[in-house]
C-alpha cells in the first residue's frame, strides 16, 4: 500500500474552494431553499468540473488528488452530487468527442445528475434536472439525455434534491468502459462523504464545547465526548483511505478498485454514523428543521447508495484483489 | 517503469524471511515465563546479527539508520510471512528504546540500548498500579532519596512479562507529599535487585501474561533516573506518545493478514447444508467490509506515519490508530467465533483450519491495556476536538 500527502499547491487549490462554496454555497442557502443549480456556473470559473481534464480540453489538467480534495471540500458544503456526475460526465463526453456537450458541462450551463438501475427496467434519477445523467454499470460509463416527461417525480428524503424514477429504454447517450473513470466515481463519492462527515464532527465539536448543562459545557461528559472521538477516528480512517485510493489509481494499482470501493463504503457508513451523533448531540436542536444537522444525515443516505448499491459493494470487497 | 521505492530492499527482506523464518510459533507465557523469553531472545538475536534489528534506529545507537519507509516495508513482510509475534519484546523496543533515545544520558543509551537490540535484555513497564490503573496519575509507589541511591517501597500491577524481564520502566513518586502528576520520576530498574517479589497473574486466556510486582526497600541507583528527578510523567507522556503511535505498524499488519486468513478459512469451511460459509451474502457483505476496515487501518497508520515523519515525537493522532487496532482486532475475533459455532468451543484444536480461540480471548486485553478505549476516545476529544476536560473529582464529589 502507498499513501501520498496532498502537496502545498494541492491544499492551496482546496483552500480556494472551500473560501469559494464558503461565499456563495453557504449551508444556510439549504434553509431559503435556494438550490445549487442557481450558482452553477459560478463553479465553472474555479475549472470544479474540468480538473482532471487535459489542459487540452478546456480542463485543468491536473489529478484525481485535486479532484478528490475538492469534492471533499464540496461534501463539507453539501453541495449537489451532480458536482461528480458532471466532473465524470465531462471526462465521458470528451471520450466520446462530443466537444458541444464536454464544453457545456464544463462552462456549467449544463449539469449531469446520477442514474442508479432499479429492478424491472427502471431507473432512478438523482438531481437529474437538467435532463443529463450519469450512470455507472461496472466499469462502463454512460451519459444519458432523459426524457423527464415521461418521468415520475418523488420527493426526496434530501429536499435539496429532485428524484425522477424513469423507464431505462428512456435514456439515451454514450457509453464509455473505462476502469479509471468508474474507480474514479467511487473515489469522488468517497470524498464528499469525507466532507460531510467532517462537517458532522466539526459541528457536533463546537456545539459540544459551547451548550452548558448541569453548569458545564456537555462536551465534558464522556456519553457526549466518545460520540465526537468515534466522529474524528472515523474522519481520519475515511480521509486516510481516500488518500490510499487516489495513491493506487494515479499509480494505476492492481487493487486500485479495492481501495476506491472500501473507502467509499467505509465513508458512507462512517458518515452516516456522524450524522447520528450529530444529531444526538445537538439534543431537541438536532431533532428541528432550523439546525443543520438532520441535512447532513440526509445527504450521507443520499451519497451512500451512489453510485451503486453498498450491500453490493460489501461483498464485492471480499473478490476484488488486495496486495498485503 | 520504474519500480516502487524500496522495492530491491523488500526483495531482500522477504527473501530471508523465507528462509529463516522459524517453524515453531513463538510458546504462549507459561507462569515462569521462561519458554517464551528464551525464544524471543534467541529469534531476537537471529534478527540483530542478520542486520534486521532496528531498521530506522539511528546509526549511533547501533541501527541501520535507514528510513521510516524501511521500516514498514519490513513489517509488511513480516507478518505477510508469518514470523512470530514480538509483543514479549515490545516495551524493551518500542517504549523503553525510544524513550532513552529521546531522554537518556549517554550512560544509559551506551549500556541499554544495544541489550535491547540483541534480545539479551527484556523489558517491562512499571506504571499501572492497584489504585492507579486508567487514573494513571494517582500512583503511589514511591522512591526515597538515600545518598545516591533510591529506596524504592510500593506495588505494581498488571506488569507484563514481569517474570521474565531483566529490566523495567518504573514510575514512582519521588517527591513526598506531591500528587498527582507532579513529583515522579521515570527509572530505570534492574529486575534482580534484592527486594523485588514478582508474582504472575493467570489471564482468562489461561496464559500469564501480567503480573504484580512488589517491592521492598529496593536500592535503585539515582543514576538510573530517566530525564530529571521528578519530571516522570513528562517522560512517561513521551513513551505513551510512541506507543500510540508508529510503535503498533507490525500488530497491526498481523491484523490486516488475519482478516485474509478469516477470509480463506471461511471459504473452506462449509455450514450444515455444505455450502461454504462465503456463499452466504450475509457473511459475504460482513468478510468484505472487514477487509476494507483492515485496509483503512492501514491506511490511516500510514497517514500518520507520512505526517509525523518530520516530528521526533509523535502526536496525538497516534491515538486514533491505537483505539481502532485493539477494537477491530477484537471484532475480527468476535465474527470468526460467530461464525464457528461449536467448533469455536474447542481450545487449542491445532491443523491448519482450526479457529484462533485463544487469540480471541487475548483480544479483550487490546481495548484495556496500555489505555482503555474510553481513556484514549477522552484523550482523542480533549487533545484534538478541544472539549472541555472530563471533571472526574467534581464528579466524584458531586
Amino acid at each position: 500500500m502507498n499513501l501520498s500527502l496532498p502537496v502545498q499547491d494541492q491544499l492551496d487549490l482546496a483552500d480556494g474552494v472551500a473560501r469559494y462554496l464558503d461565499g456563495r454555497f453557504p449551508l444556510a442557502r439549504l434553509r431559503e431553499g435556494v438550490t445549487d443549480a442557481t450558482h452553477w456556473a459560478g463553479l465553472a470559473e474555479l475549472g470544479m468540473f474540468g480538473i482532471a481534464l487535459p489542459e487540452a480540453q478546456g480542463g485543468l489538467g491536473l489529478g484525481w488528488m485535486e479532484n478528490a480534495l475538492a469534492c471533499r471540500e464540496a461534501g463539507r458544503y453539501l453541495l449537489s452530487p451532480a458536482l461528480v456526475g458532471s466532473v465524470l460526465g465531462a471526462q465521458v463526453a470528451a471520450a466520446g468527442d462530443d466537444i458541444a456537450l464536454r464544453d457545456a458541462l464544463l462552462r456549467g450551463e449544463r449539469r449531469a445528475g446520477l442514474a442508479v438501475p432499479l429492478s424491472g427496467g427502471q431507473v432512478q434519477l438523482i438531481d437529474a434536472g437538467d435532463g443529463l445523467c450519469l450512470l455507472l454499470e461496472g466499469d462502463v460509463l454512460s451519459l444519458h439525455e432523459a426524457k423527464l416527461k415521461k418521468a415520475k417525480v418523488a420527493s426526496c428524503i434530501d429536499e435539496s434534491l429532485q428524484l425522477h424514477r424513469i423507464a431505462r429504454t428512456e435514456l439515451s447517450g454514450r457509453r464509455v468502459r473505462n476502469a479509471q473513470l468508474a474507480q474514479g466515481a467511487q473515489l469522488l463519492f468517497a470524498a464528499m462523504l469525507c466532507g460531510v462527515l467532517e462537517q458532522a464532527r466539526d459541528m457536533a465539536a463546537a456545539y459540544a464545547r459551547t451548550r452548558v448543562q448541569f453548569g458545564r459545557p456537555i462536551g465534558a461528559f464522556q456519553a457526549i465526548k466518545h460520540r465526537c472521538a468515534d466522529a474524528a477516528l472515523a474522519a481520519e480512517l475515511c480521509w486516510s483511505q481516500t488518500l490510499a485510493a487516489v495513491s493506487a489509481l494515479q499509480a494505476g494499482a492492481a487493487d486500485a478498485e479495492f481501495h476506491a470501493v472500501s473507502a467509499k463504503l467505509l465513508a458512507g457508513e462512517e458518515a452516516l454514523k456522524a450524522a447520528r451523533a450529530n444529531i444526538q448531540v445537538h439534543g431537541g436542536m438536532g431533532f428541528s428543521d432550523e439546525v443543520d444537522a438532520h441535512r447532513l444525515l440526509k445527504r450521507a443516505h443520499v451519497l451512500h447508495q451512489l453510485p451503486g448499491d453498498p450491500r453490493l459493494a460489501r461483498s464485492r470487497l471480499l473478490d476484488l484483489e488486495m496486495e498485503l | 517503469m520504474t519500480l516502487e521505492p524500496g522495492a530491491a530492499f523488500r526483495a531482500q527482506v522477504r527473501e530471508w524471511l523465507q528462509a529463516n523464518t522459524p517453524a515453531q510459533p513463538c510458546p504462549p507465557i507459561s507462569r515462569d515465563g521462561c519458554g517464551q523469553a528464551d525464544y524471543l531472545r534467541h529469534w531476537q538475536r537471529t534478527l540483530f546479527e542478520a542486520g534486521w534489528a532496528g531498521i530506522n534506529w539511528p546509526v549511533e545507537h547501533g541501527g541501520r539508520g535507514l528510513s521510516q519507509r524501511e521500516q514498514i516495508i519490513w513489517y509488511e513482510e513480516y507478518a505477510r510471512a508469518g514470523a512470530p509475534d514480538m509483543s514479549g519484546l515490545f516495551v524493551g523496543l518500542q517504549h523503553a528504546a525510544p524513550t532513552l533515545m529521546l531522554r537518556g544520558t549517554p550512560a544509559q543509551q551506551a549500556f541499554h540500548l544495544p541489550r535491547i537490540l540483541s534480545g539479551e535484555a527484556i523489558w517491562c513497564q512499571g506504571f499501572s498500579e492497584p489504585n492507579a490503573g486508567s487514573d494513571l496519575a494517582g500512583i503511589s509507589c514511591h522512591g526515597v532519596v538515600d545518598g545516591d541511591h533510591l529506596v524504592v517501597n510500593g506495588a505494581k500491577l498488571w506488569t507484563s512479562f514481569a517474570q521474565a524481564a531483566d529490566y523495567q520502566e518504573l514510575l514512582l513518586r519521588t517527591e513526598p507529599g506531591s500528587s498527582r502528576q507532579r513529583g515522579l520520576s521515570w527509572v530505570i530498574c534492574d529486575m534482580r535487585t534484592p527486594g523485588i517479589t514478582v508474582s504472575p497473574i493467570k489471564s482468562m486466556d489461561g496464559e500469564y501474561h501480567n503480573c504484580e510486582v512488589h517491592y521492598e526497600d529496593v536500592r535503585i541507583p539515582l543514576a538510573n533516573v530517566v530525564g530529571e528527578l521528578g519530571e516522570g510523567w513528562k517522560v512517561s507522556m513521551a513513551t505513551l506518545a510512541f506507543e500510540r503511535g508508529t510503535a503498533f505498524i507490525e500488530s497491526q499488519m498481523r491484523l490486516a493478514a488475519t482478516v485474509e486468513k478469516l477470509v480463506a478459512w471461511a471459504r473452506d469451511t462449509v455450514d450444515a447444508q455444505g455450502r461454504a460459509l462465503v456463499e452466504d451474502a450475509g457473511v459475504a457483505g460482513d468478510l468484505g467490509e472487514l477487509r476494507a476496515r483492515a485496509a483503512g487501518l492501514r491506511a490511516m497508520t500510514y497517514h500518520g506515519a507520512a505526517r509525523c515523519q518530520a516530528q521526533s515525537v509523535p502526536g496525538p493522532e497516534g491515538t486514533y490508530v491505537a483505539l481502532m487496532l485493539a477494537e477491530l482486532k477484537q471484532q475480527v475475533y468476535r465474527l470468526w467465533m460467530s461464525l464457528s459455532g461449536l467448533a469455536g468451543l474447542q481450545l487449542h484444536a491445532g491443523g491448519d483450519n482450526a479457529v484462533p480461540v485463544e487469540q480471541y480471548l487475548f483480544s479483550y486485553a487490546g481495548t484495556i491495556g496500555g489505555g482503555t478505549s474510553e481513556i484514549r476516545r477522552n484523550i482523542i476529544a480533549e487533545r484534538i476536538l478541544q472539549l472541555p476536560k472530563h471533571d472526574a473529582v467534581a464528579e466524584r464529589v458531586a
